[in-house]
């Protein structure tokens, strides 16, 4: 299944090399997406970024420290990205954060709240609610953001560093939906029957 | 289902839709304006959320540009929201899901169940 706006092309637009295939810098960064995620778990979008090496291990890792480092939950940076996966009309970032969002311990209708966008809808604490409710509006308009915008934030005891950990979930979500939609990367075999089951579905709403 | 929000073609069509017993819920957009297309989900998930309570749609700013003089739009998008034959309440920008809530809830929309 390809994006939502290329269902006439369903074939990515630049070689997505596998994993037997890989070699040299390209090869490092499979090996390093396996150790971390496990075999067999190199997913197109890295496939993608494969083309240059350097950059998909730089964008990894960035990766790994949204995700890994920081104080807000997996589970909020996760809802964050589907919502902006549906807001692109990334097929395969919806599925592929959807996913990850049950991984994370989300219901079917937490995920459905996120991709509403509702963040009294996800399970979140009060403080991700307003974090979320902000990292929309700053991903909508970046530069209409006002000392108003930062008040239930600061109510909700929200810090500086967990502004910029919102604000990146932001960057990182649409950086990675950029990819996949101008390459037209398609959904990752090893993605779970949340995809299979709901993918078809999304596509027709289009 | 979530279904974008249907173009106004013309003042005619406009017209019938503000003299329609619902309120409605009308943005102005364009082809160039970035704004727009993030506002779009969320004015779609929204209007789709209130469900028959209110009807929906959009116009062309530049393609009707009367339409767009006759309510004075300055800046896109522009929303409005129409009950009884007149403008009820307008804001320019981007809003998220929850503010267009909030903002339709103030306005005594709400879903219909």
């Amino acid at each position: 299944m390809g994006q939502w706006s290329r269902k006439d092309h369903p074939e990515p637009f630049i070689d997505l090399v596998s994993a037997d295939k890989a070699t040299g810098a390209r090869k490092a960064l499979y090996d390093e997406l396996e150790r971390i995620r496990g075999k067999g778990r190199v997913s197109n979008l890295f496939k993608a970024y494969a083309a240059f090496p350097e950059l998909g291990m730089a964008n990894l890792q960035r990766l790994m420290a949204l995700l890994g480092k920081g104080s807000l939950t997996v589970k909020f940076k996760e809802s964050v990205m589907t919502a902006l996966a549906e807001i692109n009309r990334c097929d395969y970032c919806v599925s592929f954060h959807a996913t990850a969002m049950k991984n994370a311990g989300a219901s079917d209708a937490e995920v459905q709240a996120a991709l509403q966008f509702d963040p009294q809808g996800i399970g979140l604490s009060e403080k991700e609610q307003a974090l979320f409710e902000y990292a929309l509006k700053a991903n909508g308009d970046p530069h209409g953001i006002t000392p108003e915008d930062f008040k239930p934030l600061r109510a909700a005891g929200v810090t500086d560093g967990e502004i910029v950990e919102a604000l990146e979930t932001v960057n990182t979500g649409n950086a990675f939906n950029l990819i996949n939609g101008a390459l037209n990367v398609g959904a990752d075999d090893f993605l779970g029957g949340y995809l299979k089951e709901r993918g078809e579905a999304w596509a027709a709403e289009r | 289902m979530r279904a974008p929000l249907s173009h106004v073609a013309s003042q005619a069509e406009l017209d019938a839709l503000i003299a329609a017993p619902r309120p409605l819920l009308l943005t102005f957009t364009g082809p160039k304006c970035i704004i727009c297309r993030q506002l779009a989900p969320m004015l779609s998930v929204v209007v789709q959320e209130v469900g028959e309570a209110l009807e929906s749609a959009k116009v062309d700013a530049e393609a009707l540009a009367d339409i767009s003089e006759r309510y004075e739009i300055r800046s896109l998008p522009t929303t409005m929201l129409f009950r009884d034959g007149s403008v009820a309440d307008r804001f320019s920008g981007f809003a998220t899901a929850g503010r267009l809530r909030d903002w339709l809830k103030s306005n005594g929309v709400t879903a219909a169940h």
